[in-house]
């Protein structure tokens, strides 16, 4: 993921994704691995392919707005798109290893009850 | 894609048409009211609790009873769970909700106008009142079973989770329907069959038919939600609710009627649908990936043990495996145990969650992405929340051992625990709701995504 012809801007746009935050879990929407592919052209412009944890994430619409918002606001962006997707669909297996120990859960399986 | 434009999508990522977010339904005040109201409720219902603890119990059945019952039964858990609804049942269809935003706002004014008639009416037996309140609230049900319905029907998914919507709404649409002609019967006498039994009909209408029917779907939503996990035996989930909507479908005709194999056919039906369930919630909760449990969530499987027993405290009843002169306290015992140890925690349980999510998507959620904001989680206190269920862990000991051994004052104590218990809940609650004060809303700009929070761009 994250080919672009603009490496730096999408390094600066994963950073300002780090600090979007799921507002149930408490985790920054790039740990979540929300975030599937960043493309940035030489003149700004942005494509970003995301999904969410469920079809029916309640948070969906504030979680993509405050993504668009967070792009925007990253110098040398000229134009943001965001493609929601759900193929392939998101599974926990994505969350980052910060993520993953944030929330009491190791990498190397699932938490006993 | 714009020519020059080096793009390296993963290839099996692809888009899916038509699928978008579900946004909250009239920016989410609706469903506020309807949890604000629920909560006054509560914290009358705790006041008035507390009193009638200090003052002695009266008896089964007296006016008052019926009337606190009705205070925290429709007033408080079903103003809750119809705000909740109003927000998770499109959610959970995945469809917008087939109700205008004015429909909803008549509801509530219906549902708070008759609750108030028919407190009032009940506690001082002028069962007029109560009728006209009752109708009221049936009025504002019907509007919600109709929504229920016309969203069902342009949904695709058909789970468990699905399913509880429809069937809950036709359960508590029987349940109000049954309460006002209970009403009127105390004043024109045209029923022939025995009150006592109507009344034991109407209250498991509503308590099994329309709560436990709810929370038997939802919590296959809910629960992976907010811990981050999956749904577990979705079967024996989708079994629960099939085995508990065939009992309920004997039960009640049974309860009516005093036919004793309807009866216990239905409660016995019952049990069985809310071990289903239970084993399904386990193997959910199993799945989770956020492995420490906050109260909230603790709250809410706690209840789902006390529904476990209270069913099978139904089932004993039913099976008349209690010696008659213990069969009233018994009784009293599994109603506590049921509506303040099951329905109640599990509600106020999700609660936990669902109240400072809705106010944060309020307050901070048009922030997101353009400043630093607060989570939904730190909106409520940590020490309040353990305190509450501790309290309110103790209070359920207290009044159901109370009310078996027919011991007035552990009863007497536990009413008081539970008041405390009450006040502890409700003053977290008004921690959560300050956050909705004095926030200015944030412009929405020419590129903003469709929101609920700019609807012009929507």
């Amino acid at each position: 993921m994250n080919s672009s012809t603009n490496p730096s801007l999408v390094a600066h746009l994963q950073t300002a994704f780090g600090k979007v935050y799921d507002p149930e879990f408490g985790v920054s929407i790039h740990d979540l691995g929300l975030i599937y592919d960043i493309v940035a052209s030489a003149d700004g412009a942005v494509f970003i392919t995301m999904s969410l944890t469920s079809r029916y994430c309640p948070a969906g619409d504030v979680i993509l707005s405050g993504i668009q918002s967070a792009a925007e606001a990253v110098p040398g962006v000229s134009s943001v798109q965001i493609d929601l997707v759900w193929e392939p669909e998101w599974t926990p297996e994505r969350l980052t290893p910060a993520a993953r120990s944030q929330l009491g859960w190791e990498s190397t399986g699932s938490p006993s009850p | 894609m714009e020519a020059g434009l080096s793009r390296s999508l993963a290839p099996e990522a692809s888009r899916a048409p038509g699928l978008g977010t579900v946004p909250l339904v009239g920016g989410a005040r609706p469903s506020l009211v309807f949890i604000g109201g629920g909560l006054i409720a509560l914290a009358l219902g705790a006041v008035w609790l507390a009193w009638e603890a200090r003052r002695g119990w009266p008896v089964h059945l007296h006016p008052r009873v019926i009337a606190l019952s009705h205070l925290w039964l429709p007033g408080f858990l079903l103003s809750i769970c119809i705000g909740a609804s109003y927000q998770l049942m499109p959610v959970v269809l995945g469809t917008r909700l087939q109700a205008g935003v004015a429909s909803l706002w008549a509801h509530a004014v219906l549902h708070a106008a008759g609750m108030g008639a028919l407190v009032i009416g009940l506690a001082s037996g002028n069962f007029a009142w109560a009728a006209a309140g009752g109708v009221a609230i049936s009025a504002g049900v019907i509007r919600l079973f109709l929504a229920t319905l016309r969203t069902f029907a342009v949904s695709s998914r058909r789970d468990a989770a699905a399913w509880s919507f429809p069937l809950a709404g036709a359960w508590l649409t029987a349940t109000v329907l049954a309460g006002v002609l209970l009403a009127l019967n105390r004043r024109y006498a045209f029923l022939t069959l025995s009150v006592i039994d109507l009344l034991r009909m109407h209250a498991h209408l509503g308590l099994a038919g329309y709560f436990l029917t709810l929370l038997q779907g939802v919590t296959f939503q809910l629960l992976p939600m907010f811990t981050l996990g999956q749904p577990g035996l979705p079967r024996w989930a989708s079994a629960g609710l099939l085995a508990s909507q065939s009992g309920l479908l004997l039960l009640a005709p049974g309860l009516a009627a005093s036919g004793r194999i309807l009866t216990v056919g239905g409660a016995l039906l019952l049990l069985v649908g809310v071990a289903a369930s239970g084993a399904a919630l386990i193997a959910t909760l199993r799945t989770r990936r956020r492995r420490v449990l906050d109260p909230g969530v603790r709250a809410f499987v706690i209840g789902g043990v006390a529904i476990v027993l209270s069913a099978i405290g139904g089932a004993g009843l039913a099976l008349d495996v209690v010696p008659d002169h213990k069969a009233l306290p018994f009784a009293s015992a599994y109603g506590l145990l049921g509506v303040v140890g099951g329905l109640s925690l599990m509600i106020l349980g999700m609660l936990c969650k669902i109240l400072p999510f809705l106010v944060w998507m309020k307050a901070y959620g048009p922030r997101l992405g353009r400043e630093p904001v607060p989570m939904a989680t730190t909106l409520s206190s940590p020490l309040l929340e353990r305190t509450w269920l501790l309290v309110h862990l103790c209070s359920i000991g207290l009044l159901v051992t109370g009310a078996a051994g027919e011991f007035s004052v552990v009863t007497a104590a536990g009413g008081v625990l539970l008041a405390f218990a009450s006040g502890c809940y409700l003053l977290n609650a008004t921690r959560v709701f300050s956050h909705l004060r004095g926030k200015p809303r944030v412009a929405p700009r020419p590129g903003d995504l469709p929101s609920p929070f700019n609807p012009q761009s929507a």
